[in-house]
């Protein structure tokens, strides 16, 4: 009886950890596809260019938003106060 | 689904909404933790039945959930094609279980499935031919980038995106073919910026490549009226049509031969649903873009071949169902049809009745007799070995497995309009 207790007891466990194991743990990326040394080796290469060109179109459009909103404010301004008169 | 993703893609129309469920009779295992039962989708579709556009409006809707998983500090974990089916006219993710918590640092670890799934047929169907994604349904895992990169004209090389994507990607995978990746290359960091530049540049990409359907067979043939269709008949033609439709109440529709979808239409204005099937990737691409445009939710188009169905495929023939398994309609629309495949392809009458009597419950199909210009064209440059292509012998065949209910002349014309149900 008691080897019987001992016994279930370990399984209880056994299955609360696994559900542990799976609730707290996301699998490694590695496991699920196999991502092919060739294309993980240019994919940094080209999220290295592409990541990089992002960041210029990303500050070059921050910069174009400067500029608009300091030199054109006023124009933006009284157009959309005229459109707005229009409607 | 504590990072509000989920949700967040449900409201843009993006995932399959599911609700969780607790089924009677099934016992849970330790490993299961919750059970989700999703919407279900009328009829299953897989990416080799899909036109340029549909191709296209999928690849850009797997980029932007992965912009949006990223958002939520999720990702991705793959982007396969069959992943993505056509719901109400437009394209849903339907694997819910496709996400992982995404690890900054980490590279994108289905870059490569997306570039093979989707990139890599969009080229070929831009720049070569656009039944090459036809290739989809002999590499289920994706066109290998090594044969689309032999198979892409030299002016693609000057896209520097495709450069990269699709030639530097193919000397890599054959360069690296056997062998692992090291610790060191393993542990390259790879920035939330660079991943984040890398998605916006196929985005880019995917935007950019274009297919205009010009110069197919069947794509310019109800506009250019070089077929048999004066107005009166086919007025007369839709007329009775819409008249059988109306008696036979389907809720499912399969529009064989569809082109580029008039009678599509005519029948989802009774409600029911249409696949809209078509050899030609000029008319399906048509009807895309035209079902899109005026949003037009019941009718999906698809390719078929039907003297060559989808057949089942992958693992054990199992993975990816034949177009037989995966239902039939409760109306078939066959219509201009019967000359193509009686002549252009030898098939006895029999042979059509029987693979139409496994495909529907009620039959609307268009007898074209051989006086008629679009029959005698097909018999223009060969003998005339038909002797029993007539009306007579049409209704033999096919009254072996089919009642015929109604049979009527269309008005100026050499054709007859049937309406038949399948024996019980």
């Amino acid at each position: 009886m008691q080897k019987f207790k001992q016994k279930k007891f370990s399984v209880t466990h056994a299955a609360f950890f696994t559900f542990l194991l799976f609730v707290l743990f996301t699998p490694k990326a590695h496991a699920y596809l196999d991502p092919n040394t060739g294309s993980y080796l240019l994919q940094i290469m080209a999220a290295t260019i592409f990541g990089g060109l992002f960041a210029v179109k990303t500050w070059w459009g921050e910069i174009k938003r400067f500029i608009e909103h300091t030199f054109f404010r006023k124009d933006t301004k009284s157009s959309e106060k005229k459109s707005s008169k229009e409607k | 689904m504590t990072s509000g993703l989920y949700e967040n893609l449900v409201s843009f129309g993006y995932i399959i909404p599911h609700k969780e469920t607790s089924p009677s009779g099934y016992q849970p295992t330790e490993e299961s933790w919750k059970i989700i039962q999703p919407e279900q989708i009328p009829l299953i579709s897989y990416p080799y039945e899909w036109c340029f556009s549909m191709l296209k409006d999928a690849a850009l809707l797997t980029l932007r959930i992965q912009k949006l998983a990223i958002e939520h500090t999720m990702s991705l974990k793959d982007a396969s094609a069959f992943n993505v089916q056509f719901i109400q006219g437009k394209p849903v993710f339907i694997d819910t279980l496709s996400f992982e918590t995404y690890e900054e640092g980490k590279p994108w670890i289905a870059y490569k499935q997306f570039v093979e799934h989707f990139l890599s047929p969009l080229c070929l169907m831009a720049m070569v031919d656009p039944r090459l994604i036809r290739l989809s349904s002999v590499f289920l895992d994706g066109i290998p980038v090594e044969i689309t990169s032999q198979l892409l004209p030299l002016r693609s090389r000057l896209n520097f995106s495709l450069l990269i994507h699709i030639f530097a990607h193919a000397t890599s995978k054959k360069k690296y073919s056997d062998k692992k990746l090291s610790t060191s290359e393993k542990s390259q960091v790879f920035s939330r910026k660079a991943l984040l530049g890398l998605l916006d540049n196929l985005e880019g990409t995917v935007k950019k490549l274009q297919w205009s359907p010009k110069g197919t067979q069947w794509a310019d043939y109800y506009e250019e009226d070089k077929n048999n269709y004066k107005s009166e008949s086919m007025h007369h033609k839709a007329n009775l049509v819409k008249e059988y439709l109306q008696k036979t109440k389907p809720k499912t529709v399969w529009d064989m031969g569809a082109n580029t979808g008039f009678f599509s239409k005519i029948a989802a204005q009774n409600g029911a649903s249409i696949i809209a099937f078509d050899i030609d990737y000029g008319a399906l691409e048509k009807n895309y873009r035209e079902l899109t445009e005026k949003e037009e939710k019941n009718i999906l188009p698809l390719f078929l071949d039907i003297t060559n169905p989808t057949p089942s495929l992958g693992w054990e023939n199992k993975e990816r169902l034949s177009l037989i398994q995966r239902g039939n309609a409760d109306t078939l629309l066959a219509l201009a049809l019967i000359h193509h495949l009686a002549i252009s392809h030898n098939l006895p009458f029999s042979y059509i009745a029987s693979l139409f009597s496994q495909l529907g419950q009620f039959l609307i199909i268009e007898f074209v007799d051989k006086q008629d210009s679009q029959v005698q064209k097909l018999l223009a440059n060969r003998e005339d070995i038909f002797p029993n292509y007539t009306q007579k012998d049409f209704e033999e065949a096919f009254g072996e497995f089919f009642t015929i209910h109604e049979t009527v002349h269309i008005k100026d014309s050499k054709r007859v309009l049937y309406l038949m149900e399948k024996h019980k």
